[in-house]
């Protein structure tokens, strides 16, 4: 499954990002920035790639300061387990 | 990556903890991020306090170890701009707050699990200290960004780390070497520099933090990076446990390399978290994003050496025997002053908003 994650210079950045998105009505979750994205330890906004237009629209509309926007693939959840091994 | 990998990366941070001590570092100080840049800045004669002389190979292995991980990666980027001057204040003042405690967050949590309970009390602070830089964060507290640098930039912090390898092992007359004391301390030099390399890699690779793993937690709800701090305090309990079976003891008196003036502990972490959430990571993290190409990170580990040479010139660090009038007064200015700077960019950030604004007719 596809996600976008929206970097940002700061970690206020990111805070702001959620208050006034989300204030938008825009749905959205802060995240620590995906080690496959970046070797920094900084937050991230996480949201559905549907939502990527509404998201810009919004950027351009209340001036807010990204990074990038990466598209990512979320990895199966591999159903490993002690058990599973035994089998 | 998963939660027991995390738990893992930390686990082996702890267990080499344990062993270095083992091999003879000093008791609760396998690895100590702020005592490990003392100990440097007196071999290298800026501070004359006898007892904490020696170029520690941890910390070359740590910006080494990082390096190369990064550079094989491709992740070593040279980078700056991002507010050196106030990161190298925020940096000397981070140290100020550890010698005060005695140890970095690092040694904290390692002092814990040897059962020093001290250590709790200097994790309240941290943890304290944490908050209120959140709150700062929350209401517009940035250092402004970073840019790109030319790759020589990068270079610099890795040569030097290579410099003090090379004074380590031929012993100039101008190094100084503790004959007695935590400076004369210390395990063999391959192994200690082969668990610098083995943790500085660790930690570029899984970005494990401790103040990271605290501010996630308030910040984001989110575990990971704590689970990290978890594994370290886990399997250096164990490892304490089983190698270093005579040293540990639970409770507050008589600990090695430590006092237990509670309110002193609780201040120095205060302002050692306050100022490493600041800066985005605590002395350890700086050294490795210094490694990858960080120059502000760079400029921030030299305000760390910097605050340790004057902690120790100064009469600020504490010891066993407890806290000098000068540290607290150190820790009272060092409070102030980041608060001070927190401040001001949190009102010039407000001010500039409301100017924003009024051109905009909001």
């Amino acid at each position: 499954m596809e996600y976008c994650v929206a970097t940002f210079h700061s970690v206020h950045e990111a805070l702001h990002f959620e208050q006034v998105l989300k204030k938008a009505g825009l749905q959205l979750q802060l995240i620590p920035v995906p080690r496959e994205i970046s070797s920094s330890c900084g937050i991230a906004a996480r949201f559905a790639p549907e939502a990527r237009p509404d998201f810009e629209a919004a950027i351009a509309q209340h001036g807010l300061e990204v990074d990038e926007i990466h598209v990512l693939q979320e990895k199966p959840r591999k159903k490993k387990s002690l058990f599973s091994l035994l089998d | 990556m998963k939660k027991s990998t995390i738990l893992l990366a930390g686990g082996v941070i702890g267990l080499l903890a344990a062993a270095l001590v083992k091999f003879g570092n000093p008791v609760n100080m396998g690895i100590c991020v702020a005592c490990f840049y003392r100990d440097i800045a007196g071999a290298l004669g800026l501070h004359r306090a006898e007892a904490v002389q020696y170029i520690r190979p941890e910390i070359i292995g740590f910006i080494l170890g990082a390096f190369l991980i990064a550079y094989a990666n491709k992740e070593f980027k040279a980078t700056g701009g991002s507010s050196p001057l106030i990161r190298f204040v925020l940096g000397f003042f981070v140290m100020i707050g550890a010698l005060v405690f005695l140890g970095c967050p690092l040694r904290m949590i390692l002092r814990l699990a040897n059962g020093d309970l001290n250590a709790l009390i200097g994790l309240f602070g941290y943890i304290f200290g944490i908050w209120v830089g959140i709150q700062f964060l929350k209401n517009g507290f940035t250092l402004g960004r970073s840019y790109k640098q030319a790759k020589a930039n990068g270079y610099i912090m890795p040569l030097i780390a290579l410099a003090l390898l090379i004074f380590l092992v031929i012993k100039p007359a101008f190094i100084y070497f503790s004959e007695g004391g935590p400076g004369s301390m210390h395990a063999p030099l391959a192994l200690s520099l082969i668990a610098g390399l083995t943790v500085g890699a660790i930690v570029q690779r899984t970005r494990i933090c401790t103040v990271g793993g605290f501010r996630d937690v308030m910040l984001i709800g989110d575990y990971h990076l704590l689970t990290g701090l978890i594994g370290i305090f886990l399997f250096a309990l164990v490892g304490n446990l089983v190698l270093n079976t005579a040293a540990f003891k639970i409770g507050f008196v008589e600990q090695p390399i430590a006092h237990n003036d509670f309110i002193w502990n609780f201040l120095g972490m205060t302002l050692a978290g306050l100022g490493s959430v600041l800066l985005g990571g605590c002395p350890l993290r700086q050294t490795i994003l210094a490694a990858e190409g960080n120059t502000d990170s760079a400029v921030t580990v030299l305000g760390l050496i910097t605050g340790a040479a004057f902690a120790h010139n100064f009469g600020t660090a504490a010891s066993p025997a407890g806290v000098p009038v000068n540290g607290q007064i150190a820790v009272a200015i060092g409070l102030v002053v980041v608060l001070g700077i927190a401040g001001l960019i949190v009102a010039r950030k407000a001010d500039t908003k409301q100017k924003e604004g009024a051109v905009l007719g909001q």
